[in-house]
């Protein structure tokens, strides 16, 4: 079967008892993958379990995979049904924190100096600025603007329709620049 | 911000080259004549550039630890679930009966199952739950004890 990427090709690999491939797979994606679900459910530790099971996940279903879409399509798909189960049960549970709050502790280090200086808006307003946004347009735009993810790759993630993400991607910026309008110092 | 009505909803398409070359050229010309649509992209871009810029949230140190850990639990979980559907006199009683007798044995010595575990494990979706509750995975480890002591 002839890989759609690098990654499926790893994935491949590891297929047929290459374990040095998933440990690359998991080099390269536990930062975005942590990143990305630290920002969906606004806790890092919670945060890093999910991560962890994706990759269990992936470990578990090697036997069965098929590179039909790029790999990253299929682990940030995971990580996403993961994170919205997440979400529902901390909701029901009503242990949902203040999201300003759980925002503010993220990420654990102040960003460089640098990148303040270079950036309109600081690290911290931002992330409690994609805190506030409703969860599926949160998703869409950190899978665009962080994974550099394709409208149609997005969707695939997200079992959405490619205009459909091109509707949560524009509702998700227009409504981030309006809370950081609102909340200038 | 008020934005543009009849091209508003395409900036952020546009930024992202997602646009077909016929919208892109009708975008392009409308740009020149919209001051709105003008304010709307350059505001998108210097998000952009921040969203870029945000540190990535690294894992702590224990991660990779944490998740071989994590793998054994589930494979174990896996091995037991394997070895429960061949075993023959479970196979004569129906997996769900079987189950809840299990569950029954097992609650001994430790908190006794509640309601709603009741009826996840007395259901059709047994696997489904083996596969997707944390919980369940986690008490597994116990199975795994239990299911040696039957072998000796
Ligand atoms: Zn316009």
């Amino acid at each position: 079967m002839r890989a759609v990427d690098d990654d499926a090709e790893l994935m491949l690999r590891f297929q047929k008892g290459d374990r040095a491939a998933f440990d690359q797979l998991f080099a390269r994606y536990s930062t975005p993958l942590v990143s990305f679900l630290a920002r969906m459910v606004s806790d890092r530790g919670k945060a890093e379990e999910l991560a962890q099971e994706v990759f269990v996940r992936i470990h578990q279903a090697r036997s069965r995979y098929q590179p039909r879409a790029k790999f990253s399509t299929y682990l940030f798909g995971i990580a996403h049904n993961l994170a919205l189960n997440e979400l529902d049960r901390a909701y029901r549970k009503r242990e949902t924190v203040l999201e300003e709050h759980a925002a503010a502790q993220l990420p654990s280090e102040a960003p460089p100096v640098e990148a303040q200086l270079d950036a309109k808006y600081t690290a911290r307003r931002l992330e409690a600025g994609l805190a506030k946004l409703p969860e599926r347009q949160r998703a869409a735009l950190l899978l665009r603007s962080r994974e550099g993810m394709s409208y149609s790759e997005i969707a695939k993630a997200l079992g959405a329709s490619p205009s459909g993400v091109k509707s949560l991607i524009h509702r998700a910026r227009e409504g981030l620049l309006e809370i950081l309008g609102r909340e200038r110092p | 911000m008020r934005g543009c009505r009849q091209f508003g909803s395409e900036v952020a398409a546009f930024l992202d080259r997602e646009l077909d070359a016929r919208e892109t050229a009708a975008f392009e010309a409308h740009l020149d004549d919209c001051g709105a649509c003008r304010s709307a992209l350059e505001a998108t871009r210097d998000l952009e550039a921040s969203l870029r810029d945000l540190p990535p949230i690294e894992p702590g140190p224990r991660f990779e630890a944490q998740f071989w850990a994590r793998l054994a639990r589930a494979e174990s979980a896996r091995d037991w679930r394997e070895r429960l559907r061949s075993w023959q006199p479970l196979q004569w009683l129906g997996a769900a009966t079987a189950v809840a007798t299990l569950a029954v044995l097992l609650s001994v010595g430790h908190p006794a199952p509640s309601a709603q575990d009741w009826i996840l494990i007395t259901g059709d979706d047994f696997d489904l739950v083996l596969e997707t509750d944390p919980q369940m995975l986690a008490s597994l480890d116990l199975l795994d004890t239990w299911d040696e002591a039957e072998e000796i």
